[in-house]
C-alpha cells in the first residue's frame, strides 16, 4: 500500500485529504508542519507528500528543498491558498524547486487525485 | 588579507609592547627617516606625534606601498599628545571619554570605505580609500575640528590637536608632514578652497555608479562650487549646535557607545530592499554584541527614550550626509517614541533637533511612531503625528500584533500601520494567526501595512501571503545592511543558499 504523508497546519484540510485517499487505497500519515513532517520521514519515508505551502515552524518551501536534496525518491505535490496574495508565488517556486505537482486551493476530489497521479507519474 | 586588516593588525599586534616614543626598530633594511615640512619643525618641541618612530614610518609605507590609493595620501593621522598634556593627571579618568568622542567623530566623518584605528594612547590614523590628498586633509581638518569643539569647547589649533597627513615623494618615498589647522581653517571660512574641482571636496571621482538612481546629470546640477561651501558649511553648523548646548543638555545629546547599524526593509510589491531601519548596538561591558532594544535602556514614561530618540535622529541625519556627499540616496527609518512627542519636555528638545537637520533630508527620513501606551487618546496620537509630519509627510505607526481597534487611527495620515515581533517569545503557529489577524483587520481600514522582526522564513512566508507591504527580518538579510544600496529582493531571494537557515 503506498504510503503519503500530508503536511498542513489546518486540521480540516489534513482530515479531508486523509479521508479522501484512504477511500482510493491510500495509507495516510498526518503531520502539522513541516518541521514535524520532517521527523516523521526520517522515521518512515513515505512515497509521496501532499504539503502546503504556508505553515509554521518550516513552510512548504523549505520543505519541499529539504526532501529533494535528502529524499528524491519522493513525490511531492504542493498545495495553497492560505494567503491572500503570492500563494501562487510560491506554488510556483515550489515546482521550480523540485515539487512534482502544484494544486492551488481550494480543490475538488478529482483535480487531488488528479494531481496525486501526476507526481506518482512524473517521479 | 585585506588593507584594513593589515592595517589593524600592523598597529594593534606590532605595537602592543611597545613605550611611546620608544619604538624598537624591527630588524631588517635601512628605514627611510620620515619628513616633517620646515613650518611644522619649529612647532616639534611644543607638539608630539609618533611621526619621528621610524618604525611607525616605516610600518605606514609598508601598508601605503602597495596601493596608489594610499600612497597618493589617503592616510591621515591625527595626533592627540597635546590633548593628554591638556588633561595631565586627569587624564587616566578622561581618557575612556576622549577616545569615545575622537571615535564618534571619525565615525562621523568616515564612509564604510574607509577604516581607522589608534595608536596607542597617542594617535589615530585614518585611511580614506577613495579620497585625494587634499579631501583627506579637509575631511582630517573638520575631525580635528569637531573633536576640538566638543573637547575644548573651542576650535581646533595647532596646540590643542595635530593633523598630519601622507605624502609619496618620487625620490624620498613616503613622508608625513604636519598640516597647519589655522591656515586650513582660514581658507574654509574664506571660501578660499574654491580652486577644488566641483564636488571633489566630498564626492570622489572615482565612486562606482551602483545605484540606477544616481546619474551624472544630476549630480552635475546640484553640485557646483557654491554646493561645496554650503556643505562644508552645514557640517560647522551642525557641530558648532552641539558645541553652544549646555553641559546638561549635551549629556541628553551625548552618543556615549551607542551606535546604529542598519537593517533593509523588504518593499514586497516592489520586489526591492530599501528604507534602511535605524536600530540602535552597543557593546556591553562583557563584550556582548546588543542589538535593538536591548541595546538602549528604555521604558514607557522613561527620559531615556528620548535621548535615545534623539540621538538616533541624530545619528541618521549624520549617515544621509555622508550618503548624500557621496551622491548616494537612502531612507532611513527612525523609530520615536510617543512619550518623546507628547510630553512638553522631550517634545521641544526633539523638535530642536529635527529643525536643525536640513530640508533635502526630510525625504530620507522617515518616523516609526513606537511605543503607543493602550488607550492612547486620539487626540495626543494626532498631535504626535502632526509634528513628525513636520519633517516627513511619511510616518509609520507601530502597534502590538493583537492590537484589535484600527479604527481609532483612521483619518491619522499615517503612511502604514504594523508590528515588531523581535523580542515577542510565543509559538510559530500563534504568531502566524496573529500576523494574518492583524492584516485582516488593519485591512478593513484600508491602511497599509508593515511587520517588522519576523526571525523566520516562515513567518516571513505568511506575511507575504496575508500582503504585507513592508517586511523585515534576519532571513530577508543580516541586520547590517549598507543604507543607500537598494537591492532587488523575492520570494527567491528568500530561500537562497546564502539565507538558509537551520529549521
Amino acid at each position: 500500500m503506498t504510503h503519503v504523508l500530508v503536511i498542513d497546519d489546518e486540521e480540516m484540510v489534513r482530515k479531508t485529504i486523509k479521508m479522501i485517499l484512504e477511500k482510493v487505497g491510500f495509507e495516510v500519515s498526518l503531520a502539522g508542519n513541516g518541521k514535524q513532517g520532517m521527523e516523521m520521514v526520517v522515521s518512515r519515508p513515505p512515497e509521496l507528500i501532499i504539503t502546503d505551502m504556508i505553515m509554521p515552524e518550516m513552510d512548504g518551501v523549505e520543505t519541499t528543498m529539504e526532501i529533494r536534496s535528502k529524499y528524491p525518491d519522493i513525490k511531492i505535490v504542493a498545495i495553497s491558498g492560505g494567503g491572500r496574495v503570492h500563494n501562487l508565488d510560491f506554488l510556483k517556486y515550489a515546482k521550480e524547486m523540485g515539487a512534482h505537482a502544484i494544486l492551488p486551493k481550494p480543490f475538488t476530489k478529482e483535480e487531488l487525485l488528479g494531481a496525486v497521479l501526476m507526481a506518482m507519474e512524473n517521479g | 588579507m585585506t588593507i584594513a586588516a593589515r592595517l589593524i593588525r600592523l598597529f594593534t599586534k606590532a605595537f602592543q609592547t611597545h613605550d611611546q616614543g620608544e619604538a624598537k626598530r624591527p630588524a631588517g633594511p635601512p628605514v627611510k627617516t620620515p619628513v616633517i615640512s620646515r613650518k611644522s619643525a619649529a612647532r616639534e618641541k611644543s607638539c608630539y606625534l609618533p611621526l619621528e618612530a621610524a618604525d611607525f614610518a616605516h610600518k605606514i609605507k609598508e601598508i601605503a606601498g602597495n596601493s596608489p590609493n594610499l600612497a597618493a595620501g589617503g592616510i591621515n593621522i591625527i595626533g592627540l599628545s597635546n590633548i593628554k598634556k591638556h588633561f595631565g593627571e586627569k587624564w587616566p579618568r578622561m581618557a575612556d571619554k576622549v577616545h569615545a568622542i575622537i571615535h564618534q567623530s571619525i565615525s562621523r566623518h568616515t564612509s564604510r570605505d574607509d577604516v581607522f584605528t589608534s595608536y596607542q594612547d597617542t594617535a589615530y590614523v585614518i585611511i580614506f580609500s577613495r579620497l585625494t590628498p587634499e579631501q583627506g586633509q579637509l575631511r582630517c581638518v573638520l575631525i580635528a575640528e569637531e573633536i576640538s569643539l566638543r573637547i575644548f569647547g573651542e576650535k581646533a589649533n595647532s596646540s590643542l590637536i595635530e593633523v598630519a597627513a601622507t605624502t609619496m615623494d618620487p625620490k624620498k618615498g613616503l613622508s608625513i608632514s604636519r598640516l597647519d589647522l589655522e591656515e586650513f581653517s582660514q581658507k574654509i571660512d574664506h571660501g578660499q578652497l574654491k580652486g577644488i574641482k566641483r564636488h571633489e571636496i566630498f564626492t570622489p571621482s572615482d565612486l562606482p555608479r551602483a545605484l540606477p538612481s544616481q546619474s551624472d546629470d544630476s549630480v552635475e546640477e546640484t553640485s557646483g562650487e557654491e554646493a561645496i561651501d554650503e556643505k562644508v558649511a552645514k557640517f560647522r553648523e551642525e557641530i558648532e549646535f552641539l558645541a553652544r548646548l549646555s553641559p546638561h543638555e549635551k549629556k541628553k545629546y551625548s552618543f556615549g557607545h551607542l551606535k546604529f547599524v542598519y537593517r533593509p526593509m523588504w518593499l514586497v510589491k516592489k520586489g526591492v530592499t530599501a528604507a534602511h531601519v535605524c536600530i540602535p548596538a552597543r557593546v556591553s561591558s562583557e563584550g556582548a554584541f546588543l542589538v535593538g532594544s536591548a541595546a538602549v535602556l528604555t521604558s514607557p514614561g522613561s527620559h531615556a527614550n528620548a535621548e535615545h530618540d534623539g540621538s538616533c535622529l541624530l545619528e541618521a541625519a549624520n549617515e544621509l550626509n555622508l550618503l548624500m556627499s557621496q551622491g548616494r540616496k537612502a531612507v532611513l527609518i527612525v523609530p520615536v517614541h510617543y512619550v518623546t512627542l507628547t510630553e512638553p519636555n522631550h517634545r521641544s528638545e526633539y523638535r530642536k533637533i529635527t529643525k536643525s537637520t536640513p530640508k533635502e533630508f526630510h525625504d530620507s527620513l522617515l518616523f516609526e511612531l513606537i511605543g503607543i501606551p493602550q488607550g492612547a487618546p486620539r487626540n495626543r496620537l494626532e498631535e504626535a503625528i502632526l509634528l513628525l509630519k513636520l519633517s516627513n509627510d511619511n510616518a509609520f505607526i507601530r502597534v502590538r500584533l493583537d492590537n484589535r481597534d484600527f479604527t481609532k487611527f483612521a483619518g491619522l495620515g499615517f503612511y502604514a500601520i504594523g508590528f515588531d515581533i523581535s523580542n515577542l517569545n510565543e509559538p510559530e503557529a500563534k504568531l502566524v494567526d496573529g500576523i494574518n489577524k492583524f492584516a485582516e483587520r488593519a485591512e478593513q481600514q484600508g491602511f497599509k501595512i508593515y511587520a517588522r522582526g519576523l526571525k523566520t522564513r516562515s513567518l516571513i512566508s505568511a506575511a507575504v501571503c496575508a500582503g504585507y507591504d513592508y517586511i523585515d527580518g534576519d532571513p530577508v538579510t543580516s541586520p547590517v545592511g549598507t543604507p543607500g544600496e537598494m537591492a532587488p529582493f523575492n520570494i527567491k531571494n528568500l530561500y537562497n543558499a546564502k539565507n538558509r537557515h537551520p529549521h
